[in-house]
């Protein structure tokens, strides 16, 4: 492989390690200079001013998050089975076009059960 | 041994390969179970980074994509519904470890033996074979179409699983 290709990904490396050093230097640099006070009162997780009523680790998330979740990855694999029908596009002709959109179709089918059942419906 | 470590990619692939198996190590000997989670997506992006090294570039981003993005936030929401027991140890019988360490092994060695006792038989990708991005889109949407629209057959029956299973009660109501 050309050296263009490491080269390349050196680019996501130096992306990776300035995306930490960011986060960690900038919390860093406020430990230098902000005061440090805690007490108790300061440390509950609070929303909009409510004292908590169970413990952050007891909360339990709605299974609609599940079934989003779940859509969520189909859909996340039906766009990456996309890429290379839209890389190789120009190469594919018509014969690859009517081929995306069968299978764009079928996703859409499930997509309209979906609809249909009510589970895109936030209660 | 000298002559492995000059090639700077053996280098990137120990170095990423140790990273991956400590996080996979994490993920079968941790406590907690959202620890193990989150070792599990260490894992994911080891595996996503050995196959850049295998100059896979778009197996890299799908494993990004579809493991990191996709599944292990599936699994985060699956400990966050079962609520209660996500922070705490998991508390595995020795019996049971006893059973899966056995199960680890005898599989390994079948692994290993498997490998090594049909090397030379599988059939090897020949040098030269043309491996960006364009060609696999040629060949997925040209050679090997049906497959591909079967594929969608899956996807479409894996989405209306999902539906009917945690809909039912709902149904019933």
């Amino acid at each position: 492989m050309p050296a263009v290709y490491w080269h390349s990904w050196l680019v996501v490396v130096l992306f990776l390690v300035l995306g930490v050093a960011l986060a960690f230097g900038l919390l860093g640099l406020g430990s230098l200079f902000r005061p440090h006070q805690p007490s108790a009162a300061k440390k509950t997780p609070y929303e909009s001013g409510a004292i908590d009523i169970v413990e952050a680790k007891e909360v339990r998330f709605n299974v609609r998050y599940y079934l989003f979740a779940l859509m969520f990855v189909l859909f996340d694999v039906e766009t990456v089975f996309l890429f290379p029908w839209a890389v190789a596009f120009n190469r594919l002709h018509l014969f690859g076009l009517i081929e995306a959109f069968i299978f764009l179709a079928m996703l859409g089918v499930g997509l309209a059960y979906a609809w249909k059942k009510k589970v895109l419906r936030w209660q | 041994m000298i002559d492995f470590f000059s090639q700077p990619t053996n280098l990137w692939f120990v170095v990423i390969a140790f990273l991956t198996l400590i996080a996979s190590l994490g993920v079968v000997a941790g406590e907690k179970v959202m620890h193990l989670a989150l070792n599990l997506g260490g894992s994911f992006a080891g595996v996503a980074a050995l196959f850049v090294l295998l100059q896979s570039p778009f197996l890299a981003i799908a494993q990004v994509l579809i493991y990191v993005g996709a599944i292990l936030v599936m699994i985060l929401f699956g400990l966050m519904l079962t609520g209660a027991h996500a922070t705490e140890p998991t508390g595995v019988e020795t019996g049971k470890k006893v059973t899966v360490a056995t199960a680890v092994i005898v599989l390994t060695a079948l692994t290993i033996w498997g490998v090594y006792g049909s090397a030379g038989r599988w059939p090897v990708v020949p040098s030269g074979l043309d491996t960006s991005l364009t060609a696999l889109g040629q060949a997925l949407y040209g050679h090997w179409g049906v497959a591909f629209e079967a594929a969608s057959t899956l996807l479409l029956a894996a989405l209306v699983g999902a539906i009917v299973v945690s809909r039912r009660e709902d149904d019933e109501a």
